[in-house]
């Protein structure tokens, strides 16, 4: 029997207000959660720049690149760069030119010996530390290079 | 912070895994790994003996070089000596005081301390089973270091090269 009683209206209406306040407080929650993502998506940008444009010189990773290209192509005319990358190490936080080609394992070493002399001319004549790796096309994960080098597609397309 | 004889102890206890994996013929990527953090612990002890060293900051636009005693590679973080944020992990100021202060560290040794991080990092991430030559290059690399290391007669046992 549904009891009318004063006493069980007040319950309800205390239920309601308590519903209307668990409703408010979630919603708060969901705002906070989107601004946090929306305001973290602004932090990125302005952090990307203030790196990129501010604190390191991009232009030298790109000139250190273009010398490793061309030396590349010199030393290796029967293969390639299949993807070339700048962007900052996140390990070290050091701009990085990185490369993968299609240079047989075994050759692996004529190429990172290139990379060490590119890096070492490139200090002495400009003054520039810039990191150069590359990798074997072979049992490449994309998806973990692009969480190694996630900032240059974005400095391109600048 | 670890001095001169703790650096020079646990590199020896990283070389010294370095040949067990390498005796054992097993775990080559790790074989890399602990090749890198040798070279890492030799690179510290060096810089702690040093009267000072020489690296060069790029922070916005400005050229920032710095020559001074520290007693490990991050100290140039902490003691700030540009009042300017320098973004920059131990591993990349260990590098930067590496090529610049060719006096100590001479091409060759920067080469092979390159190779060793770069080894070290693909050994971590790419899942490439092939070591084989790369272990070969690591330990080519880690002797050189250590060769160079021990040729300043340093206080301690010489360290042992990778046969």
């Amino acid at each position: 029997m549904t009891d009318f009683s004063e006493n069980a209206i007040e319950k309800a209406e205390q239920s309601e207000t308590d519903f209307v306040g668990a409703f408010e407080e979630l919603s708060m929650s969901y705002a906070f959660d989107s601004g946090l993502k929306e305001g973290f998506e602004q932090g990125v940008e302005q952090a990307f720049e203030a790196m990129f444009e501010s604190v390191y010189d991009c232009k030298s990773a790109a000139e250190c690149a273009e010398q490793f290209i061309r030396e590349f192509n010199k030393k290796f005319p029967k293969f390639s760069i299949l993807q070339a990358r700048i962007g900052i190490n996140p390990s070290s936080m050091e701009p990085t030119a990185f490369f993968v080609t299609n240079v047989p394992d075994d050759m692996e070493d004529e190429v990172m010996d290139l990379q060490r002399d590119v890096e070492s001319s490139f200090f002495e004549k400009n003054n520039a530390t810039i990191c150069i790796w590359s990798t074997p096309s072979e049992g490449l994960c994309e998806n973990t290079m692009k969480v190694d080098f996630p900032f240059l597609r974005k400095a391109i397309a600048k | 912070m670890p001095n001169f004889e703790q650096h020079q102890s646990q590199a020896a206890s990283n070389i010294s895994f370095v040949s067990f994996l390498n005796a054992e013929g097993k775990f080559s990527d790790w074989l890399l790994t602990g090749c890198f953090y040798s070279a890492v612990h030799i690179v510290e002890a060096t810089v702690f003996l040093l009267p000072e060293v020489s690296c060069l900051f790029e922070v916005k636009g400005k050229k920032l070089p710095y020559k001074g005693r520290i007693l490990h590679s991050d100290d140039l973080k902490k003691n700030k000596p540009f009042n300017e944020f320098i973004p920059c992990s131990n591993h990349a100021l260990r590098k930067k005081i590496l090529i610049g202060t060719p006096s100590i560290f001479d091409k060759d040794y920067f080469e092979a301390y390159s190779d060793l991080e770069e080894l070290s990092h693909k050994s971590r991430y790419d899942c490439y089973t092939k070591c084989n030559k790369r272990k070969e290059r690591a330990i080519k690399k880690l002797n050189t270091i250590i060769k160079k290391f021990n040729e300043r007669k340093f206080s301690g046992t010489p360290l042992a090269t990778i046969e």
